[in-house]
């Protein structure tokens, strides 16, 4: 099977740009990307764009200002795994020998909305019935509180590590330190969680070039290749919330394409839109056992000085979760880890995993999984 | 969640008898007169399959024929919940919304009414509204069933 190669990442500082437009977050984070690969208009097959709320054609937008027309251009969306899933099918398409090059692109402005909690489809009949995101993930905290007996402390430390995290990250859209006290005291969303439990809202953009032609190494920096791409939809039916079913299935098919076990993962950008989530998907992820993640996190096993760092770069908590964005923007920073710059990890990592769900709609689990594991090659 | 205008299929929203307010998934429920609520799904006659909410073609074998309404038996089991302290536009805060777990393996989710509640708790399904006038929906919820006496 044909390798694929990640040339070059570009992100911009995620945060609230309400006068700017789509183009105008997506096109820095592209330039930076084009330019670190140091590739030319010819050499970009097609340009993939994940983007939720930004309306029509945003990749063909972006690509009017890059100069990027006249070729393929999808634009993807699969909730907060849309520009992840648009990465699938650029590497998919690149192993299949279709393309050679392409650009990728994550983007999304949640600030024209204001604030709050995500708009779902009032159509749909849980959101209908006021099933919000939030809520979903509160009652996946209460299960899993009930059933293993993690304190509401656990999964505060939580944000606590990740708001520690995108304290050093420049991209990070919330960069404060944030104490045990102030997360549990901040504003009740829906019980248990608060206010610094849940992600905010924003707007960001990410790029990667990816390409079946392998990097020459540069002064201190290795080329990354992409070990494992894999996507799934969730399942509708009955869903035990207290596990993560459709992200250990995912991952799992994740590393048996890459030939790697969870041991290896030296840096993981994991979907933490709310505190619980992390948790149970150190458990879906197989870093632990059913009940023993948040004696992962106190281990510290998971800090950006322990064997297996996640959301090292602040995580949707602290880093911002612009829907469109995320699946992209995990990869970027995972990639500047196994890249061999010196990026703060105690231990230089070889192998790296990026994990993104995606719903919002009645009866699935979640109604989509990405994970893509990321080599030093 | 159906989304054609097919005959066939089971729409999410539909109004009551003339002059009521809409029901969200009129198929899948029906209120009745003493305030409480029975859930209705769909008994697949070939591979026996149960699905709620009600659909016209069976998710696990696409059987179309002779797809039976079966009425969910009560009470249900309290699965989780949360009180829900800030919502999208429409709704009014504080809230409480659950997953409750029915004989045959259904896990439904539903506002909760009445007295405070805990996981594991048995309920009933009752009528509620959703959503207030001037464009009210009406829907079922969940509230602790009462200690027989």
């Amino acid at each position: 099977m044909t390798e694929v190669y990640i040339h070059g990442t570009g992100i911009i500082p995620f945060g609230r740009y309400p006068d700017r437009t789509l183009e105008d977050l997506a096109t820095p984070a592209a330039r930076a990307a084009l330019a670190e690969s140091g590739a030319a208009p010819a050499d970009i097959d097609a340009v993939y764009c994940g983007n939720v709320y930004g309306g029509m054609l945003p990749a063909h937008r972006v690509a009017a200002r890059l100069g990027l027309t006249g070729r393929p251009a999808y634009n993807v969306e699969a909730a907060c795994s849309s520009s992840a899933v648009a990465l699938h099918l650029a590497v998919s398409a690149i192993r299949a020998g279709q393309l050679g090059t392409a650009l990728v692109l994550g983007v999304e402005q949640l600030s024209v909305f204001g604030g709050g909690t995500l708009q779902l489809n009032e159509a749909d009949p849980e959101v209908a019935q006021g099933l919000t995101m939030p809520a979903a993930y509160a009652m996946r905290a209460q299960r899993y509180m009930h059933e293993t007996g993690a304190a509401i402390e656990d999964l505060a430390g939580v944000s606590v590590k990740n708001h520690a995290n995108g304290a050093l990250n420049p991209h990070a859209q919330f960069r404060a330190p944030t104490p045990l006290h102030d997360v549990l005291g901040s504003r009740p969303i829906a019980d248990p969680l608060t206010l610094l439990q849940c992600c905010g809202s924003g707007d960001g953009a990410a790029a990667v070039l990816v390409s079946s032609q392998r990097p020459a190494p540069g002064p201190g920096r290795r080329p990354v290749r992409v070990a494992a791409s894999v996507v799934s939809s969730g399942t509708t039916g009955r869903h035990d919330l207290s596990r993560e079913d459709l992200t250990a299935r995912v991952a799992g098919q994740a590393y048996a394409q890459a030939g790697i076990t969870p041991a290896d993962l030296g840096v993981i950008e994991l979907h933490d839109a709310f505190t619980i989530a992390e948790l149970l998907y150190y458990e879906a992820l197989g870093l632990c056992g059913y009940g023993e993640a948040p004696g992962l996190l106190r281990d510290g096993v998971t800090e950006r000085s322990g064997a297996h760092p996640v959301n090292a770069g602040g995580g949707l908590l602290a880093r911002g979760h612009p829907l469109g964005a995320t699946g992209v923007a995990q990869v970027v920073e995972v990639t500047r880890h196994l890249s061999g710059a010196d990026t703060g990890l105690a231990h230089r990592p070889q192998v790296g995993l990026t994990h993104c769900t995606g719903g919002g709609i009645s009866g699935y689990d979640h109604a989509v999984c990405s994970v893509h594991a990321l080599a030093a090659a | 969640m159906p989304s054609t205008s097919s005959a066939a299929e089971p729409g999410h929203l539909g109004p009551g008898p003339a002059g009521r307010p809409a029901r969200l998934l009129p198929d899948s429920w029906r209120p009745r007169p003493d305030g409480r609520g029975q859930l209705l799904a769909t008994r697949c006659p070939r591979c026996a399959t149960l699905t709620f909410p009600a659909v016209a073609t069976c998710p696990a074998c696409w059987n179309a024929e002779r797809l039976a309404t079966e009425e969910v038996p009560q009470p249900g089991t309290l699965y989780a919940f949360s009180t829900v302290r800030v919502a999208s536009r429409t709704a009014t805060v504080p809230y409480r919304i659950g997953y409750a777990d029915f004989p045959g393996g259904l896990r439904v989710c539903g506002r909760l009414t009445g007295p405070e509640v805990a996981i594991g708790d048995p309920v009933e399904v009752v009528t509620t509204e959703l959503r207030p006038p001037p464009d009210p929906l009406l829907g079922w919820a969940f509230r602790k069933q009462e200690e027989p006496a």
